[in-house]
């Protein structure tokens, strides 16, 4: 049973996303990365029980680590071509 | 292998997750599609325009051919008539037509008459009607529905200019190969540039005005004419309508080819206007600049403003139409680069209020512009234990080099630190002016508190114990009215980039007797008057203080951002700014655990129109960061150059919205709204 995460924590997550979000080669995932984290924080942000708020934490930081590992494997087999959006 | 799959899973999970947000996403406008759209429509209308001279230029050549054949036929009809009623057996409705397209409806409409000629039912039921068609236009429009009926189609007509024998060499091909009793000849009559009537002209067979001769009615007046010579009545009758019939045709297509060009004359200039039309729509789209998919709100102005068209265009214009060295060139455009680079300067010093335009020497921005004052006259004046007199609030550029001066001389800086309202103390700074300070160095508005100084003051306190005063007037001078004489200052630094002129240059304004007696501060061509091996003499003011090319382009800029902002009018700036910064302290100050850095506003204290506040738990880079992402607002974070100042407040950093004549109330409504929503984020991390 984890223990009710630390606002420090929180906002170290988040902003460990938001940097993570950086890394993607792919205009399209870069900034879904970004507007998932953001949705997902405000859609959590009223829980106040803190095995939710533990829970949710944890969910965040797995998630952290899905990014992290994908915008390595991304970067792989980035395409040379720059999507007409980064123009 | 296990690794592998895991990866392949999550890589599959992330990707379900992509779809299923994918469908919210709002296509923001792009702006790269925008230009390009804007692009393709202005080679449109490029083409349109061309198409329109040309057919402008082809229909003068035909007008005078068309209008001299009227003449021709106009003899046949008042010998043998134009009948379109008689009753005939055998029609043939000849349509004539262009080969090129885009000229408007005028082939439509001709093909709509002769359509509308051969339902109309001419006396009984055996009549018949054939198409002779002229013009590729017809053709293709005709053959959809009639092709039986056509008898002849003719096309690339006017691929040789148009002439009566190649006509003639038609109509014989006609009168041949076609049987008719009337000939209906449908075109489009040239009235004018803009009015093309659809005409049918008849031609009957001479048969057929022979038995209308006969029967009486209109031609029965052919009969009184005698006939000369061995032919008989029906040959010269044949002759008669067959010359006719030539003639008319010559005039038709004629009439028709004129038409032709005045219809797309109309057409490509409609179009034209179009795509003029189109291009405003898009380039207002395009200027309701996007940033992240939300309208961008620029509140960072103390940093850098925006550009007015003009400047931009000053810039442009110098380097395309006169770009030259200065000051070295005999020739024109050296001449005219000159002109405009000394204009500029004495746009600059009437800005100011300057004695004269001498007094102003171009720097690369306000920061050299210091250096220039601390090198030059600070390491010649400042001996061991001379004081200069700064206070915590200013910028570093006003900090550091004399910093290095200090160190070099062994003069001492004392610093002056804020008073209870979060004003540099003024009346501390007069205590410390005493024998031994030889300059003041103050700015004219802050950065970061928007307080404003009372230079007036400080320069007479300054004057009366022998100091210099060094005014850093970047914040002040684009916003408000600075005088530099009713204030006295003795050294005036600003730079362009922040008063709406272009990056790269500022201006150090000196008095001229100081800047005189001044050393020069770099050395090169441009400052020299003789130079020798071992010595050189120098120029006059300024340029003994500009050393190398200037930068011409920029100074250009500069110069037309001054007309712009004098065209407006200071005080009228000055004013409104005034209003906006109380608007935006009141508006900030009554969000929640906001606290706003500087003076309270009030009947004797006006702030800049800025305001550097923190939020209480919310580290001012993720304010940024998350306003700049998720609402398109832009401010700045960080310690805006004055780091004494927030170690002083105690705190590392701030944010800084800074707002321009070119804000309003509704960005800063923006920005409250967009802050509250972002307080609220943060708050939530609980």
């Amino acid at each position: 049973m984890a223990t009710k995460p630390t606002r420090r924590e929180v906002l170290s997550l988040f902003r460990s996303l938001m940097r993570t979000a950086r890394e993607f080669t792919d205009y399209n995932i870069r900034e879904y990365t970004k507007r998932r984290t953001v949705d997902a924080f405000r859609h959590n942000r009223k829980l106040s029980d803190p095995a939710e708020v533990a829970a949710a934490f944890a969910d965040g930081k797995s998630q952290l680590g899905v990014a992290k590992r994908q915008a390595v494997v991304y970067s792989l087999y980035a395409p040379s071509i720059k999507s007409v959006m980064e123009m | 292998m296990s690794a592998g799959s895991l990866h392949y899973r999550e890589f599959v999970q992330f990707q379900l997750k992509l779809c299923s947000c994918l469908f919210l996403v709002l296509m923001a406008i792009n702006e790269y599609a925008v230009r390009n759209r804007m692009k393709s429509v202005k080679n449109i209308q490029k083409i349109t325009k061309a198409m329109k001279m040309v057919a402008a230029s082809k229909l003068r050549a035909i007008q005078t051919k068309a209008e001299n054949s009227r003449g021709l036929w106009q003899p046949f009809t008042a010998l043998l008539g134009d009948l379109p009623s008689v009753e005939v057996k055998k029609n043939v409705v000849v349509t004539i037509s262009s080969d090129k397209g885009l000229c408007g409806g005028i082939n439509s409409t001709a093909v709509k008459t002769s359509r509308g000629l051969h339902k109309l039912n001419f006396g009984g039921p055996e009549t018949e009607c054939k198409y002779v068609i002229l013009g590729e236009k017809a053709k293709a429009q005709l053959i959809r529905d009639s092709k039986k009926d056509i008898e002849l189609s003719m096309t690339e007509l006017q691929k040789n200019p148009l002439n009566y024998s190649q006509v003639a060499m038609l109509a014989d091909d006609i009168l041949k190969n076609v049987e008719y009793d009337a000939l209906r000849i449908v075109y489009s009559k040239f009235e004018s540039v803009v009015s093309f009537i659809p005409s049918v002209s008849t031609v009957l067979s001479p048969e057929v005005v022979e038995r209308e001769a006969e029967a009486g009615g209109k031609l029965a007046e052919l009969d009184l004419y005698e006939v000369e010579g061995g032919e008989a009545k029906s040959e010269v009758l044949q002759n008669l309508t067959e010359f006719q019939f030539s003639c008319v045709m010559f005039n038709a297509v004629l009439e028709n080819a004129c038409s032709e060009q005045g219809a797309r004359m109309s057409a490509m200039d409609s179009s034209s206007r179009n795509a003029g039309e189109m291009l405003d729509r898009l380039t207002l789209t395009y200027n309701r600049f996007e940033v992240n998919g939300k309208r961008l709100v620029y509140l960072d102005n103390a940093a850098t403003s925006q550009k007015p068209a003009a400047v931009v265009d000053a810039l442009r214009n110098y380097y395309e139409l006169y770009n030259s060295n200065v000051h070295r060139g005999i020739h024109y455009l050296s001449a005219k680069a000159t002109d405009e680079y000394e204009l500029a300067r004495q746009k600059v010093s009437n800005f100011i209020n300057a004695s004269e335009s001498r007094e102003i020497v171009f720097t690369r921005n306000a920061t050299e512009a210091i250096n220039l004052v601390a090198y030059s006259w600070g390491l010649s004046n400042l001996k061991e234990g001379d004081e200069v007199i700064l206070t915590i609030a200013e910028h570093h550029s006003a900090i550091v080099p004399w910093q290095f001066v200090a160190q070099k001389t062994g003069a001492v800086l004392k610093f002056v630190n804020l008073g209870e309202d979060e004003v540099p103390d003024v009346e501390k700074l007069r205590e410390m002016i005493s024998k031994r300070a030889k300059l003041v160095v103050v700015h004219h508005v802050s950065n970061v508190l928007a307080s404003v100084l009372p230079i007036d003051q400080v320069v007479s306190w300054a004057h009366d114990v022998g100091a210099k005063v060094l005014v850093d007037a970047c914040q002040s001078v684009p916003h408000m009215v600075v005088d530099v004489r009713s204030l006295d200052a003795d050294f005036l630094v600003a730079s362009s980039h922040k008063m709406c002129g272009p990056t790269g240059i500022g201006f150090l304004y000196g008095k001229s007797e100081l800047l005189s007696s001044m050393p020069p501060f770099l050395g090169g061509g441009e400052m020299i008057a003789d130079v020798y091996l071992d010595h050189s003499t120098y120029a006059e003011l300024p340029s003994k203080f500009e050393a190398g090319t200037p930068a011409i382009g920029e100074a250009i800029g500069l110069g037309t951002a001054i007309d712009y902002l004098s065209a407006i009018g200071m005080q009228k700036i000055y004013e409104y700014e005034v209003e906006l910064a109380n608007y935006l302290y009141d508006r900030l100050s009554s969000v929640p655990s906001v606290r706003v850095y500087g003076p309270k506003p009030s009947r004797s204290v006006t702030r800049a129109a800025l305001c550097s506040f923190n939020v209480e738990g919310v580290h001012p880079t993720d304010i940024a960061t998350f306003l700049d992402q998720q609402h398109g607002v832009a401010i700045r974070s960080g310690h805006h150059c004055a780091q004494p100042l927030h170690r002083y407040l105690g705190v590392n950093s701030s944010a800084r919205a800074s707002l321009h004549f070119y804000n309003t109330k509704e960005d800063v409504d923006d920005f409250i709204s967009s802050l509250s929503d972002t307080i609220n984020f943060f708050a939530s991390f609980k």
